[in-house]
This record gives C-alpha cells, structure tokens and sequence, in this order.
C-alpha cells in the first residue's frame, strides 16, 4: 500500500498520472494518517530544490500583505505611495528584477525613485501613464515639478510618452535637458561614457544644455543626437535604430565594436564583473547578437570565435589565452 | 547545507527573534519561492499556494519569539507550513471536479506538447466555466450536481424526479461537450506559447 502511494505520490506531484492512477492515490491518501502524509512530504520538501517559481510580482504582493499584517501602524504611511507604483509595475514587467523603490521629497513635492540592479531590466510606468524601460543598472526619478513632468534618468532607458502638450515631459541627464512633445525614444547615459545618445524613434524632442537654454536643437526620426558631457556640444546622425533598441527586445548588439567594450556590455547586462587576463585581445573587433540568451551560451560563442578559455565562478568571469595557443 | 549558510541563518533568526523586518524579509526572499512551489505542486492551485505562503510567514513572525537560532531553517519552515498545506491537498484532491482536472492534463500529455506550461487546477476551472455555455440547461444542471456538489446519480435522479439511466446519459452527453470544448482552448493555448 504504501509503495505503491510513493510512487503515485510522485506521478501526481510531477503531473504525470491518469484518471485510474488518480483514483488509486486518492483511495490511498484518505486511508493515509496525516502523521504518515508529514513524512513523505518532508522528505520531498528536503530532497527538492527545483520547483515551479512564484511570479516576480506576486511574491511582491505577498510580501505587502505580510508587511502590512506584522506592522500595521509604522508602514501605512510610508508604503502608501510606493506601494501604488510597486502596483502598476508588477503589472507590466518583463523579466525577472528586482526593483527597489524609495521615495523622497524634493522641493515639497513627492516624487519616486527607480533604481534596477545590475542584470535586470525593468518596464515601469509612470503616474502620467508614460511607459519606460530601464537597462541594467540605471535609475530613474520622477517628478511633477513647476507644471513639467520631469525624469532624471541615469544609465539607459527607452522612453513612451503620454501626450500632454499642457505638461511638457522633460528628461534630464546631468544638465542636459531632453524636451518632449509626446513620443518615443531611446537615451543612452552610461557614466563611462563621456557622451549621452538620444536616438529617436517616433515624433519630435527638443534638447537644450540648462546652462544655456536658448539654444536648442530639435531632433527627428531616425536621427540620434549625441551630446558630449566635456564640452555640451551636441552633433547629428542617422540612425535605423536597430542598434540603439535592440535591448528592450532582449537582444545584445554589436556592430564591429572592439571586445573590450563588448565585455563592458555583458557585464552590465548580466550583472557581471569579468576579469580580463589576457588584455592584448581588447581591440578585436566583433560584428553579431544575441537575443536572450544565457551568459554561458554567449561566453562559450565568443570563445569559439577568439580561442580564449573562461571560467564563470559566481558572479565572476575570468578569461585567459587558451592553453592550445599558448602551446603553439 | 554548508557552514556558511549555517551561519547566516542563525544571524538572521537571532535578529527575527528580536523583530526585524529586515530579518523577516531576507528569509521571505529566500524561502517563498520554495515554499510556493512546493504547495503549488500538491494543491495544483496558484491561488491556494499563494495563500499558503503568506499564511505560514505570518505563522513565523507570529511565533518568532519561540524559534530556536540552532537546525535547520528550512525544516522549521516546513513544521510551520505543514498542516495547512495537508489540509487543503486532501482537500483539493477529494474535490468532486478534480477528478476531471486530471483527466483533462490526462489528455493534454496525450497531445505531447511537451513544452506547453502547465494547466493549473485554477485555469482548468476558469476554462470550463466557458464551456459549461455550451451545455443545455439540463445537461449543466446535472453536471453541477455531479461535480460541483459531488452528488451520486441515484441522488440527482430522485432530486430531478427522472430516471437514473437518465442522469447518466445527461452526465455522459455533458463531458462530451465539454471534453471538445476544453481541447478547443487547449490547441489555442498550445498555439498562443
């Protein structure tokens, strides 16, 4: 009897069990004490580790709940309004992240702040109903400020905005200040770059230095216009945008980029730090992509291409001349 | 479990005994993932596992002050979680439709789709609620006796002042349909991954 319970114990947790088998487990559960159920349940428990996952947004939601059951009073202020952010951005997220959420006054006024973890990307939206997606490791504030809606944005996000010609919608980076009239487009702000990409994909921006604000310059479709954080100058090109969005499709790009900017990117992207031992490689050039691929998958291509061995340890990558070319 | 989980362990319940938050939620993002998983897979329920998770957590905070610093976390979590989940796993098991939901993923591993995400219990019923549409008031009438209010035959038949052969052939013409309808959706599904 009990035989035969564990082994229709484990068809029916697997799934795998039909309509006669099922009837068999039912009839001997409801003979089984619950003393005698714990057992097997424990021993499960304790020899498995791989289970279906709990919804990145749901465990979210649970956790609210917990925290407002075990402490009433301290948090209902507090949570209040980072919950109702927390709220429409489990609703839209697109991977797994962890997503921190502060909140801070400025200037009288609340506003929130997004910060996503290096390896993670995040899809929010904002009380005025713009929709941004953030890159790995960028951070992004809102705030309602002197009738504009104002983003401070760092790192890279692509941005989805709400048509509210009264409101003007601002993106600020440093002292540039990105102006918009209802659109979408990408910037790119990364702190070891000394530039700040805006690639525009639909309607029209307008981008001015704060410190001198009359100047400005308005940009179009497929154009992108890259602002130099030396000396605030800010100079045209065309672009398809394939390149500059290919992140919010999951998708890793590279465009005769020279490896050590590559290796900067996956780490970024997956939350990595690489040590490279064999430098004299860094001005290799690499064309190609990756869409959603795991960071072994993509090691084990570049090596393929490159001949150089890697070790991922953690959230370490070393990389060293392959033991073959050091024979040669 | 190594030393160095051990020990991270006995500081994080030393400073829940002592009511930190930070302490509840570093255990919270460690275990609710395992502790989810595991209920989902006896109670085939997203909706009850979720429950089960925040009502064991509450469980621990609740009693933190009786936790012993030494053993193993993760048993402790289990003597916590224990009875609730064994309650609504016999519950959902002697569920008059589930019978049914297991028929239904019967046919589903039949289609081979190896890769198609699973049908939980919930999802199997939100489906059928769709294809009970199809039925004729009686044939429904007859079906929720059945599996709904987990009635015999002979007691919907006294119940519906006809014949017992006639239950049955209400019954049988009901799962019929249903069993169409409920593949309809899983060839949608299977379509739509």
């Amino acid at each position: 009897m009990t035989e035969l319970f564990d082994r229709l114990y484990s068809q029916f947790l697997r799934g795998k069990i039909n309509r006669q088998e099922f009837r068999s487990f039912k009839e001997s559960l409801n003979h089984l004490s619950d003393q005698e159920l714990s057992e097997r349940m424990e021993s499960f428990w304790n020899e498995h580790t791989v289970y279906p996952s709990l919804e990145v947004g749901r465990k979210q939601e649970i956790q609210r709940r917990l925290r407002s059951q075990i402490n009433p009073s301290k948090t209902s202020i507090r949570w209040s309004r980072i919950v109702a952010a927390v709220a429409v951005v489990a609703v839209l997220s697109v991977t797994a992240w962890n997503f921190s959420l502060l909140h801070e006054l400025q200037n009288g006024n609340a506003s929130f702040l997004a910060e996503v973890p290096a390896g993670d990307r995040v899809q929010l939206t904002l009380p005025d109903k713009s929709s941004v997606k953030l890159n790995s490791e960028s951070s992004l504030s809102y705030a309602y400020v002197g009738g504009k809606r104002i983003a401070r944005l760092e790192g890279e996000g692509y941005f989805q905005v709400s048509k509210d010609t009264r409101h003007p919608f601002v993106v600020q980076v440093g002292s540039l200040n990105i102006e918009v009239l209802g659109t979408c487009f990408n910037v790119c702000s990364y702190k070891e770059n000394d530039f700040v990409e805006t690639s525009l994909i639909e309607g029209s921006v307008r981008l001015y230095d704060s410190k001198s604000p009359s100047e400005s310059i308005i940009l179009k479709p497929s154009q992108k216009a890259i602002y130099s954080k030396n000396n605030g100058k800010i100079s045209f090109h065309n672009t398809d945008n394939v390149k500059e969005t290919a992140w919010i499709q999951n998708r890793l790009v590279f465009e005769s980029e020279k490896l050590g900017s590559v290796f900067q990117k996956i780490e970024r992207w997956y939350g990595v730090h690489i040590e490279l031992l064999c430098p004299e490689i860094v001005n290799d050039p690499i064309t190609g992509s990756f869409r959603g691929e795991q960071l072994p998958y993509v090691m084990e291509a570049l090596k393929i291409q490159y001949g150089f061995d890697y070790e991922i340890t953690g959230n370490k990558v070393t990389i060293n001349k392959s033991n073959q070319l050091k024979i040669k | 479990m190594n030393m160095r989980e051990i020990s991270i362990h006995s500081d994080t319940i030393e400073k829940l005994k002592q009511g930190s938050y930070e302490a509840f939620d570093t255990l919270y993002n460690m275990y609710a993932d395992s502790l989810y998983g595991f209920a989902l897979l006896h109670t085939k329920s997203a909706v009850q596992a979720e429950d089960i998770v925040q009502e064991t957590f509450l469980k621990l905070w609740n009693m933190r002050a009786s936790l012993s610093v030494e053993g193993s976390f993760k048993s402790m979590l289990f003597t916590i979680a224990r009875n609730h989940v064994i309650d609504v796993f016999r519950q959902q098991i002697n569920r008059p439709d589930f019978e049914d939901y297991i028929r239904f993923c019967e046919d589903e591993n039949l289609l081979d789709n190896t890769s198609v995400e699973k049908i939980y219990y919930d999802d199997f019923i939100d489906k059928l609620a769709i294809a009970k549409q199809k039925l004729t008031p009686a044939q429904r009438n007859i079906f929720e006796m059945s599996r709904e209010e987990g009635m015999s035959n002979a007691e919907i038949a006294v119940l519906s002042d006809v014949s017992e052969q006639t239950v049955k052939n209400h019954l049988s013409a009901a799962l019929k349909i249903l069993r169409e309808e409920l593949r309809k959706y899983n060839f949608l599904f299977a379509l739509f991954i």
